[in-house]
């Protein structure tokens, strides 16, 4: 089972990429563990989930290629 | 009732009214809106520029900044006669020749909580065309307090994000507000902003293109609002995403509740607290004046990239960002040093650094940075 996670703003710059496949991921609460321990760095980050682009509150079951956005605020105008 | 649509009127908008969207009617409802955009910068000059011209009757514009030249690339209301201006007043004289029939009003002024409801109340619709959490977090609470739509861009590097919040038909329930999609603001030194990490011009052209969109959208009424959603934009893949976000009832009646509180409410404190680790001193810009006016005993050290500025505290000197790592025997460990940049973020990202690599106990944030200095400075002083 594979996940695709897409990082938005800042966090492109903190794992150093946009996008990322990972395997057997069964909640964003695994992703979210996963990914801190990939990048520490996101820890210190706010950003929301999208879960095949909607926001979800709390964690989210994943199905197999499940798209993950973690959208953090922008402060530029 | 509406106001009726003069001759000239009918032939400098006939493109527009022609659109069956639109028509007279859709016309007269532009003539009649009130519209402010907090923000005369990057996405403000696009933003105004299309609501001036499609005919928009009234625009207030909040603004403390003045006209640099490192704007110009991407602040296209103003060229080289305009450096050294305040962009409210600026962006009026421009926008007024594009469009005599508009009422213009400028405030150059920081949106602050003490003004921002008295402000908001005389319009219909805000644009958050800022550049700072505090100031969206306070356009968010006004406007959810004065039950107003908001229409919020937002920008970093090649990427942008477009929203209608607080939106709701009347009848209907209202969509998410800003605090529902983001209940908290990030830790100051995780978002650096356009002076510190750059920014292309046409980003900001495109994201604010798209807010004046939905404003006219949302005054007219046709066509399908960016309500409950947050577009994302990334111009340099060119990938356009939507994300639904839902309103949190809970979120809101916290907001309400700031109400009576609002012009003491600390902006600035509340988008520095979920700062992490060591704890930083803050100093206000006032409690700095008074220690230069008492010759205290500091060390004042700006920051910010020496290009492109316009001013600098007096008594300050320079250590560039970029060049910190070699000068660092500069930074005394005896007096207090005040650290400073444009808004006062990049300058805690190097305090902690500083405190957590060298062990440095002596260093204080200037809150709000040279920004703040500068707004106190063009009100005649703080005392």
């Amino acid at each position: 089972m594979k996940v695709k996670v897409l990082f938005f703003g800042s966090l492109g710059e903190v794992a150093g990429r946009e996008e990322l496949e990972l395997n057997d991921i069964p909640d964003t609460d695994h992703l979210l563990s996963r990914l801190r321990g990939l990048y520490p760095a996101l820890t210190q980050h706010t950003f929301r989930l999208a879960v095949n682009q909607t926001i979800v509150e709390g964690a989210a079951l994943l199905n197999d290629n499940d798209e993950v956005a973690l959208m953090p605020p922008f402060a530029g105008g | 009732m509406l106001n009726e649509l003069t001759a000239n009127e009918k032939r400098r908008y006939s493109r527009q009214i022609i659109l069956p969207e639109i028509g007279a009617e859709g016309q007269a409802r532009l003539k009649a809106a009130r519209v402010l955009v907090v923000g005369a910068g990057g996405l403000g000059c696009p933003v105004l520029t299309y609501l001036t011209a499609a005919g928009v009757g009234n625009i207030g514009i909040v603004d403390s900044d003045r006209v640099e030249i490192s704007n110009l690339h991407r602040q296209v209301l103003f060229g080289e006669a305009e450096i050294g201006r305040m962009k409210a007043e600026a962006a009026v004289d421009k926008l007024q020749n594009l469009n005599p029939i508009v009422n213009f009003k400028s405030y150059s002024l920081l949106l602050a909580p003490k003004n921002a409801l008295s402000l908001i109340e005389n319009y219909d619709l805000v644009v958050d065309a800022s550049d700072n959490f505090p100031t969206r977090y306070l356009i968010n609470d006004a406007c959810v307090i004065l039950d107003k739509p908001f229409v919020l861009g937002s920008i970093h590097r090649f990427q942008g994000q477009v929203a209608v919040l607080n939106y709701g038909k009347a009848g209907q329930e209202k969509g998410p507000s800003y605090r529902c999609l983001f209940p908290k603001p990030p830790a100051p030194e995780t978002v650096p902003n356009c002076s510190e990490i750059g920014v292309i011009g046409i980003l900001p052209g495109i994201i604010g293109s798209l807010q004046a969109n939905e404003v006219i959208k949302m005054i007219v009424g046709y066509g399908k609002i960016l309500s409950g959603e947050i577009l994302f934009v990334d111009s340099l893949g060119l990938r356009f995403r939507t994300l639904k976000i839902s309103r949190n009832s809970a979120i809101i009646e916290q907001t309400l509740r700031l109400k009576e509180n609002l012009p003491e409410f600390d902006y600035d404190a509340f988008c520095s607290e979920s700062r992490t680790g060591g704890e930083i001193e803050h100093i206000s810009v006032r409690e700095l004046q008074r220690e230069l006016e008492n010759n205290g005993e500091l060390q004042l050290v700006d920051i910010r990239e020496p290009f492109g500025l316009e001013g600098k505290i007096p008594g300050s000197e320079s250590i560039p960002l970029s060049s910190f790592g070699q000068h660092l025997d500069q930074i005394s460990r005896e007096k207090k040093v005040v650290i400073y940049c444009y808004h006062g973020n990049d300058s805690q990202a190097v305090i902690r650094f500083l405190q957590k690599e060298y062990g440095y106990r002596n260093l204080v944030n200037l809150r709000g940075g040279y920004a703040a200095w500068r707004n106190a400075a063009d009100l005649g002083g703080t005392e």
